[in-house]
């Protein structure tokens, strides 16, 4: 697929909690959703064990992109975990600006029923990721 | 001896595994050559039912009689022989869960014989099947052109001259599938023929966001026929809401088709004995729904009333304990063994297995290429390739021969596996938390092309093998079982778990906040079926007062909850008590209540405006004109499942204690599922005048009239009535919010939430995200008596499946503090969602001698307690990185991130 988008295949990781996004990544699955490869998801319980440091380290490592997707609020498993997650990204998009790499770091809420959100923010994200182009903190690191 | 259950449905695998996790012995009869019933042959059936497949398949206690069927049946209760297929079996009681079969005599007006028309399990399958193909379009079988506009037509074979009564699913399951196609084909037009719409709760919110957001459109109308001509089928039908005969061209037609008895039940019926009703289902009673007319012999699922998963799997957990009552405990407790950890060295020995099960990861990706991929990665000493069963097998002898220490299998979901997986770890020696799973089917070779996902796959695969390489043993310690039950809440769920857990041998502490038993119950005059409130309450009360097993607070509150699954501690307090208590498990039965419906129709201000259920206390009454509204109430709460039943019944009941009073029930839609239906038709042919109005023109009573658009006769109807019957929505209990912290049971609109385990088949109904607390009864949604028993048995037997065990292992996904780096700052004490850190005071040694140590003081350190769920949040906040969540640890995530 990478031929006619003009060869630069976004590498993307996504932290996911297992109840919501996870398992609407799973229904995706079952409901054979084709999306594209390019997200690799980290399974974690719960989006409160995000870190910011995760998002800061997989941009260093050269990822052009990062998600953080949870539970729709109110709905999390650990009554506020997502929460806690959402106090998170917003504080850490101070230094994401600063850095320039604001709109590579995306956070959504989906749902263990929305497997065709998943499949579809999948699509998007990779499309928008795609337009912004190779993160260039990878050349400055390497 | 042990337990027969007979059909081997999701039922009949629910009932299976409840009694053998307990420990009884369980022969599993299934006249077909698997498992699985009508479940596996629906679109999304892959998660939840086929790992419970498996487990049947490698459970101890269970005798699979596959391709079987009982031929005769001897004996009594505690006695029974069965001759299953030629051979003898002996058991002590009988679960009966034989299921249905689909209406199957569809008139040829619906042009049937088009292969475009299909019968709704049929296109369940057609939807499963075409999901797998790489393209995935819906298409016509006839010409193979992609469907357009598709039709469901509700009500085949249900509420007719064939079969009177409303077969309860289908409505559910035209909703769910429309979804589906809609999600799935978000262009595609949906058109829904129907009479009435009756969901309830979460369905319902369904339905209306079908017709909202998924621009879906409901058709209120009948359907006399469906052309079939030159490709196109034309829907005639009568639209109801405009009174006019309309048509509609289609592509596909889909006939929401109703739900019959099983065709086997009426030979089961005469081998077993049990009396069936005049629909050929198993005969039960309101007040005992799962109990047949043959004493030790019980019944679950649709073969005693159509009805979903839901229900169906409520009521089998509860005919299982019903039935292991009569049954002594023989056998081993899987996983009740004593284990014994091998000790794993710091280099990692990675065994790697590929599920190549049914083609499933194998036909969308390549496999062989994957493998020889992995044997070059860090640390991986054996790679394999196997079925699902054999992975099990393999993995035991790589960890015993080969002496793996870490295990990474790629093939399914975790969420559905793992648990299974962890286990075939431990039985072989391996700590269960050295396993990592890759998730190559749902997540990557479902989703992407052949070549794209064996490219991701590698990927995958790496960083799952740097991540094990990270894994350690979890400390993992077996803590006794405390073999008692705490209820929450002594209404008539609460009473009947009590009671039934009480029978099974086990001490129960029921707790009940107002200062007698009885919660709504004692309120009712009179039940469907002639019984009594009072004296169905008065049965229960003496029987839990009377039972020894069972220690009875009223007027008291449950408090301070501490501890996990088996082993909890909590204060029950009240008037002149204040009790510490242990117990293994909870069930939480707490009702809900009437909403006042304060100023509707002006309700409190006007003297002859009351509710339902005042109107059935006040029966029989002297009123010329009767006028009831059903739905439409302003304020909180939701509609109980009884709502519909219980106006229908008091509407009749008033007409026939007053055949000239002029009754009329106002509605958008009535609800009466299933053989209330019956109900429904014998208050229209007594003489009760149905009206319907819209959502959008809703009645009004001004000066004593009452105004109403009627739809169906399209025209306005104006009604003096001498007494006017409202029905209140039902609120949750007040102390809900308290208890949803205190057991970490999230709550939807103030009702207790089951575990959702898969989106929309519901096969967990009384099971919490919490271990071992269990929920029941209208504190989870406000439905009919018979219901709610079924659940609140369910409830009783999931606690029972617990409390068998002597002891369970401690939980490894919980955060531990590294006391020496803690700087005792007390940020993860505020942030732990359910409070289970604490700040504890360590000595700090200030200088060793030889033996001696001299302690200079004090330090604060965060100390993990009981209550850790896991959620992580302590770990990604502590400044210092003290405090980490095991199995998640950051060096963990961080391997697997390194290599994403
Ligand atoms: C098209 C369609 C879609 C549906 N979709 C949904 C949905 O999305 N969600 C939902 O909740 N519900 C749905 N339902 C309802 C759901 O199928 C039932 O609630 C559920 O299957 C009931 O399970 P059961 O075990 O009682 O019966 P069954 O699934 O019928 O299982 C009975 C089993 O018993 C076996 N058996 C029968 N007689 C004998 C005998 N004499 N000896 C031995 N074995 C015997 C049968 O072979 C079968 O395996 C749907 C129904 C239909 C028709
Ligand atoms: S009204 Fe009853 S029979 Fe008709 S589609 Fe709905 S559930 Fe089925
Ligand atoms: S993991 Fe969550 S529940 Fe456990 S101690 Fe940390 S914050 Fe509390």
């Amino acid at each position: 697929m990478g031929e006619e988008k003009g060869g630069f295949e976004p590498k993307i990781v996504g932290f996911t909690c297992n109840w919501c996004t996870y398992a609407g990544a799973d229904l995706a699955g079952t409901s054979r959703k084709k999306y594209p490869p390019n997200a690799r998801l980290i399974r974690m319980m719960c989006t409160a064990r995000f870190d910011p440091m995760f998002a800061f380290k997989a941009l260093l490592n050269g990822a052009d992109g990062v998600f953080i997707s949870g539970c729709h609020p109110g709905e999390c498993h650990y009554i506020k975990g997502n929460f806690y997650a959402r106090r998170r990204i917003a504080a850490m998009r101070t230094i994401l600006k600063q850095l320039g790499l604001d709109d590579r770091v995306k956070s959504y809420w989906i749902s263990a029923s929305e497997g065709v959100k998943f499949a579809n923010t999948m699509k998007n994200i990779t499309e928008e990721i795609r337009e912004l182009g190779p993160n260039p903190m990878r050349d400055k690191i390497l | 001896m042990g337990i027969a259950v007979i059909g081997g449905g999701v039922a009949g695998i629910t009932a299976a595994l409840d009694l053998a996790d307990a420990g009884y012995k369980v022969y599993l009869i299934e006249k077909n050559a698997q498992l699985g019933g009508k479940v596996s042959e629906l679109a999304e059936c892959e998660m939840g039912l086929t790992s419970r497949i498996v487990k049947i398949e490698n459970h101890p206690n269970i005798e699979l009689m596959l391709s079987s069927e009982v031929e005769g049946l001897s004996g009594s209760a505690g006695d029974f022989k069965l001759n299953v297929s030629g051979n003898e079996i002996g058991v002590e009681s009988v679960v009966l869960t034989p299921g249905y079969d689909v209406y199957d005599n569809i008139a040829k007006g619906y042009a049937i014989d088009n292969p475009d028309v299909l019968p709704s399990l049929e296109f369940e399958g057609m939807l499963k099947a075409c999901t797998k193909c790489e393209n995935g379009a819906l298409v016509r079988p006839s010409d193979g052109k992609p469907v357009k506009k598709i039709g469901f037509i509700k009500c085949i074979g249900s509420r007719c001259q064939d079969n009177e009564i409303c077969s309860t699913a289908c409505c559910y399951y035209t909703a769910k599938e429309a979804w589906e196609v809609k999600e799935r084909y978000p262009d595609m037009d949906i058109y829904i023929f129907y009479m009435d719409v009756r969901t309830f709760g979460k369905d319902e919110a369904l339905v209306s966001d079908l017709k909202g957001k998924y621009g879906v459109k409901y058709i209120r109308s009948r359907v006399p026929e469906v052309i079939a001509e030159d490709g196109t089928l034309t829907v005639k039908y009568e639209d109801l809401a405009k009174g006019t005969v309309e048509q509609l061209d289609l592509d596909m037609v889909v006939l929401a088709v109703g739900l019959l008895p099983s065709k086997t039940m009426g030979k089961l019926a005469e081998i077993t004995g049990v009396k069936t009703d005049k629909y050929g289902y198993i005969e039960t009673s309101m007040t005992s729904p799962l109990e047949t007319s043959v004493s030790g012999i019980f019944a679950g699922g649709v073969a005693t009333a159509p009805m979903k998963v839901r229900e169906s799997v409520a009521q089998a957990s509860g005919a299982a304990l019903k039935a292991a009552l009569l049954s002594g405990r023989t056998e081993m407790i899987p996983g009740q063994e004593e284990r014994k950890y091998i000790e794993v060295g710091e280099e990692p020995k990675i065994g790697v297995f590929i599920c190549g099960c049914n083609g499933d990861v194998a036909g969308s990706m390549d496999v062989p290429a994957v493998a020889e991929y992995v044997e070059e990665l860090r640390d991986v000493v054996a790679v394999n390739t196997n079925t699902l069963k054999e992975t099990m097998d393999a993995i035991e002898g790589g960890i015993v021969d080969q002496g793996l220490n870490r295990i990474v299998v790629a093939g399914f979901s975790p969420r559905e596996y793992e648990e299974m997986f962890r286990d075939a770890c431990a039985k072989a020696g391996l700590n269960p938390y050295l396993l990592e799973m890759v998730n190559l089917r749902e997540q990557c070779a479902w989703v992407h092309g052949a070549e794209d996902a064996t490219k991701a796959a590698k990927s995958l695969m790496t960083m799952a093998v740097e991540r094990a390489r990270y894994l350690e043993p979890v400390p993992i310690e077996q803590y006794p079982v405390t073999p008692k039950a705490l209820v929450v809440g002594g209404g008539v769920a609460g009473m009947n778990a009590a009671l039934d857990i009480a029978t099974a041998g086990y001490d129960v502490y029921l707790v009940e906040k107002e200062s007698e038993l009885g919660g709504k119950l004692k309120e009712i005059p009179e039940l469907q079926n002639g019984v009594k409130g009072s004296d169905m309450l008065s049965e229960f009360a003496d029987k839990v007062t009377s039972n020894d097993n069972i220690t009875v607070y009223t007027g008291a509150a449950v408090e301070d909850v501490r501890g996990r699954a088996g082993a909890f501690k909590a204060k029950v307090t009240g008037a002149g008590v204040d009790d510490e208590i242990d117990f293994g498990a909870a069930v939480l039965a707490t009702g809900a209540q009437e909403f006042v419906p304060e100023g509707y129709f002006g309700y409190g201000q006007a003297q002859n405006v009351v509710t339902q259920f005042e109107f059935a206390k006040m029966l029989p009454v002297d009123a010329n004109t009767i006028a009831m509204v059903i739905d439409g109430a302003s304020g909180d709460g939701v509609y109980s499942k009884s709502n519909s039943i219980e106006a229908v019944t008091n509407a009749l009941k008033a007409k026939k204690l007053k055949p000239e009073a002029n009754v009329f029930v106002l509605y958008q839609e009535i609800k009466t599922y299933g053989k209330w239906e019956m109900l429904y038709k014998e208050a229209r042919e007594s003489g009760v005048i149905f009206l319907r109005y819209d959502a959008e023109k809703p009645p009004v009573l001004q000066d004593g009239v009452l105004s109403v658009f009627d739809v169906i006769f399209n025209d306005e109807v104006q009604i003096k009535p001498d007494l006017m019957v409202i029905s209140a929505l039902m609120q949750p209990a007040a102390e809900n919010e308290q208890l949803s912290k205190m057991f970490m049971v999230p709550l939807k609109n103030g009702f207790f939430l089951e575990e959702q385990e898969r989106p929309k088949l519901v096969l967990t109904p009384v099971d919490t995200v919490n271990e071992g607390v269990f929920i029941c009864g209208s504190a989870v949604y406000p439905a009919m008596i018979d219901e709610t028993l079924a659940m609140s048995s369910a409830a009783a037997s999931r606690a029972c499946v617990l409390l068998a065990k002597n002891f369970i292992e401690t939980p490894g996904i919980v955060s531990v503090v590294d006391d020496e780096i803690c700087a005792g700052c007390g940020v993860c004490v505020e942030i732990c969602p359910v409070e289970a850190i604490e700040l504890v005071d360590e000595p700090v040694a200030a200088v060793t001698y030889s033996m001696m140590t001299v302690i200079s003081g004090n330090k604060k350190v965060a100390m993990v307690t009981e209550g850790c769920i896991g959620c992580g949040s302590c770990a990604s906040y502590c400044p210092s990185d003290a405090i980490s969540l095991q199995n998640f640890k950051a060096k963990q995530l961080y391997a697997q991130l390194d290599f994403a």
